[in-house]
């Protein structure tokens, strides 16, 4: 597999705090990568590490082959665009003005493709208002188009959706995909907002304390986050005595509640229970979400 | 470099801060000028020439400076601008010297502002008087001048991520050059010997023995007051202004010398620095 971004063992240290620690990861070519952690995680410490913003205290990573010490990587960085925390824009220019800057920053001949990134980023009819006048999620979309401005293949977005309204969160969304899908470009998301993330990413980075716990695409995701037969019953102690026998894996959440993690015919479940003088309240089929994939990964709680 | 300069000076012409910084200083300039053709209007006793007056406005470039770099430079980081420069691939060096170049570019253009507003004096006291070897002596010291203060407020100013305290920070250094310049000044003003008896007799007017006086600064100690209120901008800035400068070309060698290593400072701390 191609990798756009690689790291390895990426060690980044403020003072008495660890930020990353032997960080390793791989964005593979033509992913939405989905950067999953909590607050504090190192999200943005890696990121800022990619754009060059800061350096490593230890451990290298490459973009597109090229290893972050390399004289060449300058040349890299020129085919990604980013979007660090908040949107780098000037808040006294337009949006025109702002795309026009950044072109004049890259070093662009002309000013052709202009009114067609306006246009993606649905900032068209912004006339002469100014950036500090726009609404967070006007904002967001101009530090896209901004981060656009260089046609890069590989676009790093820190947290896009913080803030925005549902509206602005369906807008950057639908953003995000139609450049994945139209353009190809890679794009490394980093996010809390979970179930956002899960209608966007092909493939998922979980980060905690600084270093991945776990990566993996959408589809080995899917695989992991099986479904599960929630249950409300008389007496749970029945309940495990039936399941043991059926040798199918479940978790008793309390007296009168249990998780089953397997397909099982309810009828015959039903029938087993009512021999060992149990009724069954309640049955819920119910899909664990990346939500609770993620809080188990990091230690909040065990399947069995 | 040169694509950094291009955008930067792009955002210079628009830029609001800019044009009132300069345009402030062009009405200060002809204010001064024109106040002081209206006391040699008046006061015809008093011999007063265009030099007189001409660099006065020049004492406040480096608060000017000050103000701009604070505030310009520091957008960079508030509007995280700065990112977008970094990310797409331009070095630090280049980063740092072409906010330096700007910097320069605005000083200089407000001390030709303050040197544009003199020439309203022409028309009251005439041209110089001053030959024109000194008159571009002092054009070549204006613009080191610049120089030297651009490299400091850079400085402060790229190592600085909080455009707030970067334009305080900037401001007080200079008021701080400008008071340690005029205590220096004022030592080096002290005469030798003071005569602080006088007595009145049928005779007249009588003084008292000269009597050595202890704030005098002599020998080595001399030497480096001097060179201290040649070395510091504000300094300069003084001497500048009242047409006393005493050794124009170690004044020159100075403002070189401040901007190289200010410079070379700046941009090693500004490899280092962690942006946020």
């Amino acid at each position: 597999m191609e990798y756009v971004l690689t790291t390895d063992a990426l060690c980044k240290q403020y003072k008495q705090f660890q930020a990353l620690s032997r960080l390793s990861m791989h964005v593979p070519k033509g992913a939405v990568y989905g950067f999953v952690g909590k607050n504090g995680s190192g999200k943005t410490t890696l990121i800022r590490l990619i754009c060059g913003l800061q350096k490593p205290t230890s451990g290298h990573f490459t973009l597109y082959g090229v290893p972050n010490d390399a004289k060449d990587i300058v040349k890299s960085r020129r085919r990604m665009g980013a979007v660090v925390e908040t949107p780098a824009i000037y808040l006294d220019m337009t949006a025109e003005d702002n795309l026009k800057q950044q072109y004049r920053i890259l070093g662009l001949p002309s000013f052709d493709g202009i009114p067609e990134l306006l246009q993606l980023a649905g900032l068209e009819n912004t006339g002469r208002k100014k950036a500090k006048n726009f609404s967070l999620g006007m904002k967001q979309r101009l530090g896209i188009a901004v981060a656009l401005a260089g046609d890069p293949d590989f676009l790093v977005l820190d947290e896009p959706v913080n803030g925005l309204d549902p509206q602005g969160i369906i807008e950057i969304r639908e953003l995000i995909l139609k450049l994945n899908r139209e353009r190809q470009i890679t794009v490394l998301i980093s996010s809390h907002i979970l179930d956002e993330l899960s209608k966007l990413a092909t493939h998922y980075g979980f980060i905690d304390s600084g270093s991945i716990l776990k990566e993996l695409s959408a589809e080995e995701l899917e695989a992991a986050c099986q479904k599960r037969l929630h249950l409300e019953v008389s007496d749970t102690k029945a309940l495990a005595r039936v399941l043991d026998s059926m040798k199918v894996e479940y978790k008793i959440l309390s007296d009168t509640q249990a998780d089953i993690f397997a397909k099982i015919n309810i009828s015959e479940l039903t029938f087993a229970l009512f021999q060992e003088g149990c009724t069954v309240t309640s049955v819920q089929e119910r899909d664990e979400s990346l939500e609770s994939y993620y809080v188990s990964l990091i230690g909040g709680g065990s399947h069995v | 470099m040169y694509k950094l300069l291009s955008a930067d000076f792009r955002r210079l012409l628009k830029s609001r801060l800019f044009w009132i910084i300069l345009f402030t200083m062009l009405f200060l300039s002809t204010g001064n000028m024109l106040n002081v053709c209206r006391q040699a209007s008046i006061n015809k006793t008093l011999e007063f020439a265009l030099e007189d007056a001409y660099f006065m406005l020049i004492l406040a470039l480096g608060i000017f400076c000050a103000v701009f770099s604070g505030l310009f430079l520091g957008t960079e980081y508030s509007d995280g601008s700065i990112r977008n420069k970094l990310s797409v691939g331009h070095n630090r060096s280049s980063v740092y010297l072409a906010n330096l170049l700007l910097c320069f570019i605005a000083t200089l253009s407000f001390a030709l502002a303050a040197l544009v507003g003199g020439l309203a004096g022409i028309p009251t006291l005439g041209l110089w008087k001053l030959d024109i070897s000194v008159l571009l002596l002092y054009l070549c010291l204006i613009i080191l001048l610049s120089a030297a203060y651009s490299a400091i407020a850079a400085f402060i100013s790229m190592l600085c991520s909080n455009k707030a305290v970067a334009s305080v920070v900037s401001i007080l250094f200079v008021f701080f050059l400008f008071l340690v310049a005029s205590w220096l000044d004022s030592r080096l003003q002290e005469p030798e010997f003071t005569q602080d008896l006088i007595i009145t007799t049928e005779d007249g007017m009588q003084f008292g023995d000269p009597v050595a006086n202890p704030l005098y600064v002599s020998g080595s100690l001399r030497r480096l007051f001097q060179f201290l209120l040649l070395l510091l901008p504000t300094g300069q800035g003084q001497q500048i202004a009242y047409l006393n400068i005493s050794q124009p070309i170690t004044a020159l060698l100075c403002s070189t010398g401040i901007v190289v290593i200010v410079t070379v400072a700046g941009i090693l701390l500004f490899q280092k620095k962690d942006i946020r």
